[in-house]
């Protein structure tokens, strides 16, 4: 029995249960309230929606942290013929 | 032309040979659909054929069995605790007693409540669990009685059979028997190391010529218990050689686990 | 004003599609359980639903890795990648179950019903069978039961599916269009495509573990039987689209930044021809008399625009049914969508697009078709 696997492992559970349990607290008032200044399409009660990203705000909390810190909303992607335009526009 | 004026409902093409286009939210057109009607009942053919031979090629289905008992008998506690039940009915030959290992009811050995009446006739109730020749019982504990009027006095001494080298495997005396599928090998060795490691008798299965299965208990040099040092070596093909001595229709081989190789 | 998120947009060909998927997967585990009860009345079963949800999940991750390339192949198959991500969240529950079990008594909300243990829906995992009721913490157990990395044939095929599990549960929490939104279609595409990691990973999962104890030929058979197909139809559909890929723009010089793309005549009514200008393809539509182009990629799931079809006025997604007017790469409101736009010009029936793409929502007039110019040399 390989020993320092055994002794590893708890610790490494340990960290990726704060990491999720801090997640899980942010989801709260994510999903409640805070969720509409990222996306706007988040309107109206829609609890079942609400209900449904809850899981992945627990893993993807910190990107959703970081666009309420800068105050940015719903990117849009960025592909060749995007850049290209705006690279024309400007 | 298809007479059936429902279709003019349709918004898109009604004749397959017309440029269909499928979106969610609209009508299935025709030849799609028609398409579909052939295609899904297919993979439904396909789900009951994977179904039902799916299970079938599984090999792993043992006669192994739980069954609740109770026995009477001398309680041995070395190299593991296991229970000697003298033979009902005339004895001609071989062992006076049948041997049965003992386990807990979880992944561990028997508890203090068993061990510490070791050397002394007890009664135990508990699950049996058998394959072939090879019978646990697990058991939470042992009740002392009186040794039987007309039961053998000790256990007979073993046959020493002399050195062999065995290529087979270490299972747990627990879950092989069990109800496990599998009780052995690579799928089951994480619940083997934690069946021997908390006390379950380590066992050798090797195979015959005939490919008959025999197990052999497992035991240091010394006759000692080897559980916590054979851990690493569980459900790996192994190659033993040691001393084996046989009690009865049981066999025990005694070994430096140092000396187990991989096969 | 975009629209607001639901937990899913339910509609009847998704509820077809579910109910079905749904149906068969309960017919294969009945199926299963009768097939083994068949061979021995009294086995226990539990040992065995381990089996029966793994090799659930195993065969239904090979549908819907099939559908992609079969769509590609043949646009029939279209209506079953619709709803694929119902079947991709299913296929993850099924390994949960594999791993974790599963008992409807126990579920938070449904445990306060008070007669639910009248049904007695419930299965044991491999974390509780093996690696439960023993000295160490079941998770401790199955990582560290085995840690034979080194070796091909000792090396421990938990690892591998938890990899596979992990990955599957990474896009299960995705599948939502929320994420598909926040994430962007490219990022959340790339975390989509490691489903061909997990399907490596549970291909060695059952060959290092599985066939390694079940021994049986067809059981090799047929897990080397669905790799070989799963890889062959993704290299056919891999060598089909490299052909119609040929980039425009190096074949005929641009004039003034416009490229010739080919000939009036040779796109049917409502569709589209696809071709790779300014570094990606570019969808041509003709419709209504008119040509527009627009760039082919769908800012939902990243479809191929091109592959669509101009209905009701608006061009649309093969995939999902997204749609975008083509004189603006704008949706319709109240939708928010929108994609680049090509200026066209025709001269005879020969069409010609900018290299330049205008940003999305820009307004970009229709090259209208004069009688006489179709067919013309």
């Amino acid at each position: 029995m390989n020993s320092f696997a055994i002794a590893c492992i708890p610790h490494l559970m340990r960290v990726i249960s704060i990491y999720l349990t801090i997640g899980a607290i942010f989801s709260i008032p994510f999903v409640t309230f805070l969720i509409r200044f990222v996306d706007p399409s988040a309107r109206g009660l829609a609890i079942g929606f609400r209900l449904l990203i809850i899981p992945g705000v627990c893993i993807f909390w910190p990107l959703f942290v970081w666009r309420l810190i800068r105050r940015k909303q719903t990117p849009t992607e960025r592909n060749i013929h995007r850049l290209r335009a705006q690279q024309n526009a400007a | 032309m298809n007479p059936d004026p429902m279709n003019k409902r349709d918004s898109q093409a009604s004749n397959p040979t017309e440029d269909e286009f499928f979106s969610g939210y609209s009508r299935l057109p025709k030849g799609i659909k028609r398409f579909l009607f052939r295609f899904i009942p297919l993979l439904f053919v396909g789900v009951a054929l994977f179904g039902f031979f799916v299970p079938r090629l599984h090999d792993q289905f043992n006669a192994g069995k739980f069954g609740g008992g109770e026995l009477q008998g001398f309680l041995v506690g070395e190299p593991v605790p296991h229970l000697l039940v003298p033979r009902k009915g005339k004895v001609e030959s071989g062992s006076k007693f049948s041997r049965y290992l003992l386990s807990a009811n979880n992944k561990a050995g028997v508890s203090a409540k068993v061990t510490d009446h070791v050397g002394k006739w007890v009664k135990i109730k508990g699950l049996m669990v058998h394959r072939n020749n090879l019978t646990l019982m697990t058991t939470g504990k042992a009740e002392p009685v009186a040794a039987p009027a007309n039961a053998p006095i000790a256990p007979e001494p073993g046959i020493e059979l002399g050195e062999f080298s065995l290529k087979g495997e270490i299972l747990d005396g627990k879950c092989y028997p069990g109800v496990m599928k599998p009780g052995q090998g690579k799928t089951h060795r994480a619940c083997a190391i934690r069946c021997i490691s908390g006390g379950v008798p380590a066992v050798f299965l090797s195979h015959n010529d005939q490919g008959d299965p025999l197990y052999f208990l497992l035991a240091d040099s010394a006759g000692k218990a080897v559980n916590k040092q054979v851990l690493e070596m569980v459900a790996d093909p192994l190659e033993i050689t040691g001393q084996v001595t046989q009690y009865g229709d049981f066999f025990l081989l005694k070994a430096d686990p140092s000396s187990y190789k991989l096969s | 004003m975009s629209v607001a998120y639901k937990s899913i947009q339910w509609n009847r060909f998704k509820i077809t599609y579910d109910i079905l998927l749904w149906v068969s997967i309960a017919l294969y585990i009945a199926l299963f359980t009768w097939s083994a009860h068949l061979m021995g009345p009294d086995l226990d079963m539990r040992g065995l639903q381990i089996r029966a949800y793994g090799s659930a999940a195993f065969l239904l991750l090979h549908v819907i890795l099939s559908i992609g390339p079969l769509c590609r192949l043949d646009r029939r198959f279209l209506p079953l990648l619709y709803n694929r991500r119902h079947m991709g969240v299913t296929m993850f529950l099924l390994g949960l179950v594999h791993v974790i079990g599963f008992n409807l008594a126990k579920i938070p909300l449904l445990d306060k019903i008070p007669s639910i243990n009248k049904f007695p829906l419930k299965t044991t995992g491999a974390l509780t069978w093996y690696h439960d009721f023993g000295n160490l913490d079941p998770i401790v157990s199955l990582f560290a039961g085995n840690t034979h990395y080194e070796s091909f044939i000792r090396f421990p095929f938990e690892s591998l599916g938890v990899i596979g599990l992990a990955i599957l549960f990474l896009m299960a929490i995705t599948s939502h269009d929320f994420w598909l939104a926040n994430l962007t279609a490219p990022i959340w595409k790339g975390l989509h495509m490691l489903v061909y990691v997990a399907y490596a990973a549970l291909v060695g999962h059952v060959v290092l573990g599985a066939i390694q104890t079940n021994r049986h030929p067809i059981l090799t058979i047929m897990v080397g039987l669905g790799l070989v197909w799963i890889t062959a139809i993704h290299l056919i559909a891999a060598l089909r689209e490299r052909k119609g890929d040929r980039p425009v723009a190096n074949a005929t010089p641009a004039v003034d930044n416009y490229v010739e793309i080919g000939s009036i005549s040779e796109i049917p009514d409502n569709r589209a021809k696809i071709v790779a200008v300014a570094g990606e393809r570019v969808a041509v539509f003709k419709y209504d008399g008119k040509v527009s182009a627009i760039s082919n990629v769908c800012q939902h799931q990243n479809g191929p625009l091109g592959e669509g079809k101009v209905i009701d006025g608006c061009i649309t997604c093969p995939w999902h049914g997204y749609q975008y007017l083509p004189e603006t790469g704008g949706s319709p409101p109240p939708f928010a969508e929108s994609v680049p736009t090509f200026n066209v010009r025709l001269e005879g029936d020969r069409i010609f697009i900018s290299t330049i793409p205008n940003p999305p929502g820009t307004q970009t007039p229709a090259a209208p078709i004069h009688p006489g110019m179709e067919g013309r040399a």
